[in-house]
Order: structure tokens, then sequence, then C-alpha cells
């Protein structure tokens, strides 16, 4: 119970800083000042500034909105395929469902990284940032359907020999109408889980594209590519307030796998 | 249909659909058909509009791409200038011991971990605190910190592929422990270890079998970051290099020869698995 009330207030401190960056930081995320390139941590600079004088907590602040929010947004994007899929290879089975789960078979077997990499490599060389920003998270939510859309399939499978189907069969309802409207709400706690399980995987794709250097383009900050400044090694030594973007994605993580994995404490029955 | 067929037949169509998706999502990109003279301020508008009617259509270039893969020749890479089969056989055998080590680390580390944490409860909260711990650090700051410690790529993969396992291996182990032969043979006075090495083992092994081709699809994807950051010569750090140059002709074999990894992977796991519960 400690653990998920310390887990939801770190992520509750983390959304709050990221709903509210604009108003904990003076600098905009974008803003240059040449004349402070690189500088160490002060009170105007609380994370100091970049390479071309930008204050890197503020793009620490706005990065998280990136990462945090349209993370979840990917997620209800793949939850909607993949309820449209399962419930579709469910109830029709057959040549239907061969052809759906081929399809989700398809995508399972498919490194989800080397697809992201291709499609940022077609990218425009000027393609604007927010563009890159929608395809990045677009992909993610097209791409991360498969498993959703099984657990879907499954409880179709299963619910097309209860009781309350039946039941409304006999009542005349029938087609959409009785998925939508007698199935869908009994899925809510499994769809629940894999939107919880699918958010963290999200951020750590993007994370990952940041780092090299294949994620949301400049200027706009995201946690990934504030972090594919680490990639030059070193520098990380000298300067570990660079940092921070790993901690706060790590704490933002820990977070989310804290509140959805909360059974580390769970006492097990045993034979012994 | 004997069953060889069969899987033979899913295999090919597998890897004919990855292709023919590759292909689509290349050609349907906002990007294809533009190079760096879009950013040249001489051409005008007509002639960047010219220069993306020259890019082929989705059926020419399936048909080429389809034609000269079926011929063998993959084409030249446009940013290392050599042919692509000879950078693939140059390559694959790096990222292939690196993915085979560590998937080897993850999997007897996590089946031990969570093996004997279903019989040790300190091992058991310590292994899920290490596996949760894991799973929220990007496989590029694994590489970073891997890089400063000197540590080899395999051990990166391994770090990645470890708390998928982990959490796997402790929750069949936890159904398992509680199975009635379970109980029965503790009743019988079968000690710890016995409970765990003759009925536990014997009652997920078929189900860990099935779990290699989904570790297989994670080291795979994870040797990407780990090559590039660490400098490794492997697929990964090419299919990094050829993103970055833009490099089609060389992504687009990489993600086949990936696809068929994993799914050779998981038709193994299939072949190699044992039957349902035979010795309990």
């Amino acid at each position: 119970m400690t653990l998920r009330i310390l887990a939801a207030a770190t992520l509750g401190l983390l959304c709050f800083a990221a709903l509210f960056a604009g108003l904990l930081t003076p600098y905009s995320y974008d803003l240059q000042d040449r004349e402070a390139p690189s500088l160490a941590p002060s009170r105007a600079h609380p994370l100091g500034t970049d390479e071309l004088g930008r204050d890197l907590f503020s793009r620490l602040l706005h990065g998280a909105r990136i990462s945090l929010l349209l993370a979840p947004t990917a997620a209800l994007l793949s939850l909607l395929i993949a309820v449209v899929m399962g419930i579709a290879a469910g109830a029709s089975g057959g040549i239907v469902e061969q052809i759906l789960s081929s399809a989700a078979d398809l995508f399972s077997s498919m490194p989800w990284l080397f697809l992201l990499l291709i499609v940022r490599a077609v990218l425009p060389l000027n393609v604007p940032a927010w563009t890159s920003v929608a395809i990045t998270f677009l992909l993610l939510g097209l791409l991360g359907w498969p498993a959703a859309m099984r657990v879907v399939r499954a409880s179709a499978q299963t619910a097309k020999r209860e009781g309350f189907l039946l039941q409304a069969r006999a009542m005349g309802i029938s087609g959409p109408r009785l998925w939508l409207r007698q199935f869908l709400p009994t899925l809510r706690p499994v769809l629940l889980a894999q939107f919880w399980i699918s958010v963290p995987i999200y951020i750590l794709s993007e994370a990952n594209l940041g780092i090299l250097g294949l994620g949301v383009s400049e200027p706009i900050p995201s946690w990934g590519n504030l972090l594919y400044d680490l990639a030059g090694h070193r520098e990380v030594l000298d300067a570990p307030w660079r940092l921070a973007p790993a901690v706060c994605l790590v704490a933002a993580l820990l977070s989310m796998q804290g509140l959805t994995h909360s059974n580390i404490s769970t006492r097990r029955p045993s034979p012994l | 249909m004997p069953t060889w067929t069969r899987v033979f037949i899913r295999f090919a169509l597998t890897l004919l659909m990855a292709g023919m998706f590759v292909i689509a999502l290349v050609r349907l990109a906002p990007g294809y058909g533009i190079d760096e003279r879009e950013l040249d301020a001489r051409y005008s508008t007509s002639g960047i509009a010219s220069m993306r009617q020259e890019a082929p259509s989705l059926r020419t270039l399936v048909q080429d791409l389809g034609g000269r893969a079926l011929a063998g020749d993959w084409g030249t890479s446009e940013i290392f200038g050599s042919p692509v089969s000879q950078l693939l056989s140059e390559r694959w055998r790096a990222t292939l011991e690196s993915v085979v080590v560590g998937m080897i680390m993850a999997w007897s580390s996590a089946v031990v971990w969570a093996g004997f944490g279903s019989l040790y409860r300190p091992l058991d909260w310590s292994g899920s605190i290490a596996s949760l711990a894991l799973l929220s650090l990007p496989s590029g700051l694994v590489a970073i910190s891997l890089f400063l410690a000197g540590a080899p790529v395999s051990a990166g993969i391994g770090v990645a592929v470890f708390p998928q396992v982990h959490r796997y291996v402790r929750q069949l182990a936890a159904a398992a422990m509680v199975h009635p032969c379970v109980f029965a043979a503790a009743a019988r006075g079968v000690g710890r270890w016995g409970l765990l090495y003759r009925h536990t083992r014997a009652l997920i092994s078929p189900q860990l079998f099935a779990l290699i081709g989904t570790s297989a699809a994670t080291a795979v994807g994870a040797a990407i970051p780990m090559e590039a950051i660490c400098g490794a010569p492997g697929l990964g750090q090419l299919a990094w290099r050829a993103a970055l140059g833009r490099d089609l002709t060389l992504l687009l074999p990489l993600v086949l020869l990936t696809t068929a990894t994993i799914q050779l992977a998981g038709l193994a796991s299939e072949l190699l698995r044992p039957g349902e519960s035979a010795t309990v």
C-alpha cells in the first residue's frame, strides 16, 4: 500500500509539473541565450543550459508533457484498434479470425524499433517538429495493438457461449449493438490493465528513439531527445545534472510499474 | 497437409507479408522520394514537385524489390557503397552471438532467481524489485551505462530480456506451487528442492518454451541501441546508421532478416516444447 501511495504521489507530481510547466519556469523551452551556453546549475537556471543557451529545467518540464501525455494517447489508439479487431475476430470466427490473427502474429514478429527507424528515416528532412511528434506516437499506437487484440479476441470467444449474450440475442439484439452495448462494458478491467501496461512501453520506445537521435525533432523537447546528449558518454561524468531527464524518466516508469504490478508484496500460498 | 509443410507455408507467408508491409510503409510515408535537393533554394516549387513524381509507384516498387530479392540480389547500400548481402553477412554473426549470449544470461539468471524465489520469500522480493527496476530502464540508458563500465553488448541484451522472463517464470512458478500434485508431493515429505526440481519444473517447462520467441524479439530490438551506442559492429548498428543515412536499400532486408530470425526462434520453441506435465 505504501509503495502504491509513493508511486501515485511521484506520478502525480510529475504530471503536475508537466501540466503547469509554463508557470513553474520563466523561460520558454526554445528560448536561446547565445551569451550563456553550457552553463552549470545556478539559481537562474536550476539545471544549467545546453550548448544553445536553452534552459534545461524548462526543457525538462516541457519534455514531460510530450512523454507523459502523448504516450497515453498512443495507448488509447492501440486499444481502439485492438478492440475493433479483437471483437471482429472473436465474434466472426472462421476465415476472418484466421486473417486477423495472422495479422497480429505478423506485427508481433516484426521488431518495433526497426519499423520505427524505417519510418523516421523516410520522413522529409524539413518535417515540422510537431509533425514528427504526431508521427512518432501515431506509429507507436498503430504498432502496439496485437497483444491487446489477442486478449479481446479470447474474451469475445468465451463470451459468445455465455448466458448474458445468449439472453441478449434471444431478446433480438444482434450485430454491432450486441457487442458494443452488451459485451464491451465487460471488457473494462481487461482494457484498463492493457492500457496501463502499454503506457510505460510507449514512453520507453520514445526514449529509445530519442537516445538514438530519431525521436521527436528539435526544438520540441521530450525526455527521449533530452537523453540524446547523454550518448556523448563522457560528458555525463563531468556534468551529472544532465542526468535529470533520465532520473525523471526512470521515476515515472517505476511509478507506473509500481501501480500496475503492485503484487510484489502479495503473500503467495505455498505447500511448505 | 503435413505439419512441416504447414509450418513452412506459414513462415514463408509471414515473411512475404512483412516484406509487403515494409515496402508499403516506406512508399506511403510522407517523405518518400524526397531528398536533400528539396532544401536547396535554387529549386522552384514545380521543380520539387517533379522530383517527387520521379519516385516509383507502390506497384513498381514491390515488383522491383520483390524480383531482385527472389533473385538473391539485395542491391547496394547507398551510405556504405557495398553490396547489402556482403554487409549483412559480415555483421550478422556479431549480433547473433550477442543476442544468444544475452538470452542465455537472462534466461539462466531469471529462471534460477524466480525458481528459488518461489521457495524463499526474500529472493522473491528482491527478484521482483530487480525486474521492476530493469523494466523501467530504456535500453539506450543501459547501453550508455554499459559503455562507461566497459561491459559487452550481450550484457545489455541480457538486462533487457531478464525482467520479461523473470516476471513470467515467477507467475508460472507461483501457479505451479499451488498445483494439487505439488501439495501431494509436499504431504509425502518431498523437500523444497525436490518440489522445485521434480514437480514445479515439469509443470512450467512447456509454457516456458512459448516465451523463447517473444524474448528473441525483445533481444533483437535491444540490440539496436546497444550496438549503436557501444559502437559494436552488428546489425543493430547497421540499422541505426542506415536510418540516419536514409538508406532504404539496406533497411528493408534488415527488417526481413530480423523478422525471419524471430519467426525461426518461435518455430524452434514450438518444436522443442515438451509435452504437458509428462513427468508430474
